[in-house]
């Protein structure tokens, strides 16, 4: 299969912010995950996928089609918006069926699939209430029932799993794997990168509107668990546990504070591993423990340099 | 053609359901109950009781000059802005429908929910000030007058704010300054500039030869109205031309939607 994505020096500007400079990436069938932290420009990339925006400079492709206002791509792709929007007045159904009618089906087969697509994200139970009273998941489902509902062949979702709790989680991770096998290709974006590992393998990574890497995972991954981190333990004697830890070759620095002591480590996997049995040696009385940089953005600021 | 016309319809079935139970219907509604409620009180305490006097003063000072604007404004300007405001045009931009569909399909629910409440205002002021004859007074020149020029105004002006939405975000406000600074000043200059305005073609629907405002307007040099004939063309021209206008400019634009 050749590329579903083509970006070449693609750029979108907002007046003087950068919303995306100078990506260049080729993107592959399959399940690829869009990764980077909040406002790195994923949701702007995904935008400018889906036609929604053009580019200010540079150009896109998308299953060789131009995206902006091309009735004959929106045909052939879904796409799942980050915004929680709704015609709040209809039913999960109706709302999945009226924009399945704005796609062209005849009112039988709009509903047949609305259902089908409302079953398969597991609303089945709600699909005929308003969706005014719907739960955040809800929405996020139904969300994914109106991009999926028509069977198109690339489906665009942009932060699609923020919002479910664990067990929706892992039946919509289950459900976009599913459609995967049955030759659908999708682009999810993410700033939570064990979300999008649970999917694929393959990533692309943004962070300041610039394509920080794509391939593996795992080669991501690696660079993460490299990253010196910072982790706050509370423990009932902090001064023990801290005289413990500096003893760890990956511990660079401690600091004690009332109750807890700061730890920085080089290697936070094996910090992990190899506190519990290091505190109960040392009779520290752990009761609390927090890594406090692990989000995104500090580890994509590390990566960056 | 069949796909414009098919995703209007879709899109206007969507809005008008959804300006049933909207607060802007409301105020709409609100608005249009105004000038029957003022035509009560002129036929009442006013100093000329007479039916025609009432209905031409209340048509003349506030349906066609202020409650007609203000509700095709309301109507109107939540076309575009509305689904730009509540970030589903998102979901009606990704679809394979011509986008002009959302202009039009939208503002013809706009139009049905404006157009018969301003239908029913004019009625409504016409048997407020009825003398006992409540039919002859709707069958009179002057309530026929008065309902095409409300209904007239309703399509023309929600149509023009419609397309300033496609345009700006706060088509509101502009609306607004165009209706009541602009319209306000042209339509009530003595001369061939008041023809530039929509109100001075709402002002030709509604008054008709042999009435007696005509001789109240030469004293104000406001007499040189167009013929039925020539402003309801001219009101279809402005109408057609915002809506080349807005269907070019929304097939062209690109909105911003937050997360």
């Amino acid at each position: 299969m050749s590329e579903i994505v083509a970006a070449h020096h693609l750029a979108r500007f907002y007046k003087d912010v950068v919303g995306l400079n100078d990506l260049t990436v080729e993107i592959e069938g399959g399940i690829t995950g869009i990764l980077g932290p909040n406002g790195a420009g994923k949701s702007t990339f995904l935008k400018l996928l889906v036609g929604e925006l053009r580019p200010s400079r540079g150009t896109v492709r998308v299953l060789g089609l131009d995206p902006f206002a091309n009735r004959e791509l929106y045909r052939r792709i879904g796409f799942c918006p980050q915004q929680d929007a709704f015609w709040g007045h209809l039913s999960g159904r109706e709302f999945v069926q009226t924009l399945l009618r704005l796609s062209g089906f005849g009112r039988g087969e709009a509903r047949q699939r609305a259902v089908r697509a409302l079953e398969r994200v597991g609303l089945e139970g709600a699909m005929e209430r308003r969706i005014d009273g719907y739960s955040k998941g809800m929405r996020q489902r139904t969300k994914l029932a109106q991009a999926l509902a028509h069977g198109p062949q690339l489906l665009v979702a942009d932060e699609p799993l923020t919002g479910l709790d664990p067990v929706a989680r892992k039946e919509v991770q289950g459900l976009f794997v599913e459609l995967a096998a049955g030759g659908m290709h999708l682009l999810v974006s993410s700033h939570v990168l064990h979300e999008v590992e649970a999917l694929t393998s393959h990533v692309v990574v943004i962070h300041r509107g610039r394509l920080l890497a794509r391939g593996e995972v795992g080669e991501v991954r690696r660079l993460l668990s490299r990253h010196p981190r910072q982790v706050r333990v509370r423990a009932r004697d902090p001064r023990r546990l801290a005289e413990a830890c500096v003893a760890l070759e990956h511990v660079g620095a401690v600091r004690l504070g009332p109750g807890s002591l700061s730890i920085e480590t080089s290697d936070v996997e094996s910090f992990f591993r190899e506190l519990p049995p290091l505190a109960s040696r040392a009779r520290a009385g752990i009761s609390g423990l927090e890594s406090t940089d692990a989000n995104l953005e500090a580890v994509f600021d590390y990566l960056l340099g | 053609m069949r796909e414009l016309l098919t995703a209007s319809f879709l899109l206007f079935r969507i809005q008008l359901a959804s300006l049933a139970r909207s607060k802007r219907t409301l105020v709409c509604a609100a608005l249009a109950a105004l000038p029957p409620m003022f035509a009560l009180l002129v036929i009442h305490f006013g100093p000329d009781r007479s039916p025609s006097t009432a209905v031409s003063f209340i048509a003349w000072s506030l349906s066609l000059q202020v409650i007609v604007p203000i509700v095709a404004l309301v109507a109107g300007s939540s076309v575009v802005t509305e689904e730009l405001e509540n970030r589903t045009i998102t979901y009606l931009f990704t679809r394979p429908i011509p986008r002009a569909s959302l202009l039009l399909g939208r503002w013809l629910a706009a139009f049905v929910v404006a157009g018969v409440l301003l239908g029913a205002s004019a009625v409504g002021v016409v048997l407020a000030a009825a003398d006992g004859d409540p039919l002859g007074a709707l069958a009179s020149p002057r309530a026929r007058g008065l309902l095409t020029a409300s209904i007239a105004g309703g399509a023309a002006y929600s149509m023009l704010f419609a397309v300033a939405g496609v345009f700006v975000r706060r088509s509101m406000i502009l609306g607004l300054a165009y209706a009541f600074a602009v319209e306000g000043l042209v339509a009530n200059l003595p001369g061939e500039m008041q023809s530039l305005s929509l109100q001075y073609q709402l002002r030709g629907l509604f008054v008709r030869p042999g009435m007696d405002e005509l001789e109240r307007l030469s004293t104000w040099g406001l007499d040189q109205l167009p013929g039925i004939g020539a402003a309801a063309q001219n009101l279809a021209i402005a109408f057609l031309v915002a809506l080349a206008i807005g269907c070019w400019g929304i097939r062209r634009r690109q909105y911003l939607v937050s997360a």
